[in-house]
């Protein structure tokens, strides 16, 4: 449902603070929500046409961007993973490493001061919330065998697996490093750990901005301030259409989103036309 | 119901309607497809069949398509990329007599994804008809 349209006044004030005599920057903004239901979208016509000044002339492209404001709090599960890489014995001791609770889609770097020999890996799922024990969980793993000047050893490559892992086991890894004839020998291994599982219950804003024969896409995701990416996309004068839906799957949770857009019609030298007439064409 | 006609489309190898595509790193990449239904003896198309998956595996990017008939619009995620299952489907019934249909596939952060598109217009009693080939108004 539409709830407020207005103007970003923070914007030309803090420019008018400023002395400025420039145009001031006044983006369209409105706040909106998307229901609950599996592939809600929400649709709308922003109309750009040539500013009343002609100095600034025509509409060269759209700006536009999205935040999600849902409350990040929605009870979601996460899907955790955790890595820990452990080098030695119990005769010349451990180096060890651990990195836990990686999020889905995030990674994490790190090095471990082993020297050569073999290191060995284990990823588990402690801390995930979800009890299912069919739920797979999926992650890269890269390691690299370095001396100290950060130069490969043995191998002389990075190497990279992919594993999936389910509820409640472990997945166990190794690398080995050795000595290189040219860089020496193997003072430490980096790790870069990824989480690539697909978490169904971390919902993602998607929106589209089309026009004539040319379409663009943003994704901005809950639980920060900060907006997606501009699109600009270039059309000129005209009708654009913008989409906004989500990547919603499990119809047992909350899928609702809030969102705030953000757009103006400007110039090839990205100045606001002044021009942008939103209407919504469609409200799920 | 629905499901049983798409089935026996990709059984068939003739009625149903693929198109595999990549979408580059880019997070914005965008691809832009144009299609109409028409009637080739099998009845008035009525609605679009949709449905996207994801082919690219071990990754979190999940593809999401939109259909575009006139001013209504409709969206659907495959939510784990790299399975062998297509995001929910979609059918989105055309506006007045306007039978061009035009779908945007997107994704959510940025690495190259793989994607696989069914697609095909039926009638009002689910009957496949008509349906052209697709245009491609944008790949990226």
């Amino acid at each position: 449902m539409m709830r407020l349209t207005n103007k970003a006044i923070a914007a030309s004030v803090g420019t008018l603070l400023l002395g400025s005599v420039s145009a001031v920057v006044q983006a369209d903004i409105l706040d909106q929500s998307l229901g609950n239901f599996i592939g809600a979208t929400d649709s709308y016509r922003i109309t750009c046409q040539s500013s009343p000044d002609g100095a600034i002339g025509q509409t060269d492209h759209l700006n536009f961007k999205i935040i999600d404001t849902t409350p990040s709090n929605d009870g979601s599960s996460p899907l955790l993973l955790n890595i820990h890489v452990k080098k030695g014995s119990n005769r010349t001791g451990f180096v060890t490493h651990d990195e836990t609770e990686v999020t889905p889609g995030t990674q994490r770097e790190f090095e471990v001061a082993g020297g050569k020999g073999t290191y060995k890996i284990a990823i588990d799922t402690l801390g995930t919330t979800d009890t299912s024990k069919t739920t797979k969980h999926t992650f890269s793993v890269e390691t690299r065998c370095l001396n100290d000047n950060g130069e490969f050893t043995k191998p002389a490559v990075a190497k990279i697996k992919t594993r999936t892992v389910k509820n409640g086991k472990k997945a166990n890894l190794t690398a080995v490093c050795g000595k290189n004839k040219l860089t020496g020998e193997t003072s430490k291994l980096y790790v870069k750990f990824a989480n690539t599982t697909a978490d169904p219950s971390r919902v993602v804003l998607n929106a589209q901005v089309l026009k004539d024969n040319s379409a663009t896409n943003v994704t901005d995701g809950n639980g920060d301030d900060v907006y997606s990416d501009a699109s600009n996309l270039k059309g000129g004068n005209g009708d654009y259409t913008v989409l906004v839906n989500s990547t919603a799957y499990a119809s047992q949770q909350d899928n609702a989103r809030d969102y705030t857009i953000e757009y103006q019609c400007e110039n090839s030298a990205n100045v606001d036309t002044g021009t942008a007439d939103i209407v919504q064409v469609q409200d799920q | 119901m629905q499901i049983g006609i798409v089935w026996l489309c990709q059984a068939s190898g003739v009625l149903a309607h693929d198109q595999s595509g990549s979408l580059g790193a880019q997070a914005s990449a965008t691809d832009y497809y144009e299609l109409e239904c028409f009637d080739d003896g099998n009845g008035s198309p009525e609605h679009l069949f949709f449905e996207v998956r994801g082919d690219t595996r071990n990754t979190a990017v999940q593809v999401s398509g939109q259909v575009v008939n006139g001013s209504q619009a409709a969206s659907a995620t495959d939510h784990t990329s790299g399975d062998s299952s297509y995001s929910p489907q979609l059918k989105v019934v055309h506006e007045g007599d306007n039978d061009v249909y035009r779908m945007v596939i997107d994704k959510n952060g940025p690495g190259v994804a793989q994607y696989s598109l069914q697609y095909h217009c039926e009638t009002g009693n689910g009957v496949h008809t008509g349906t052209s080939d697709l245009k491609f108004l944008q790949v990226q």
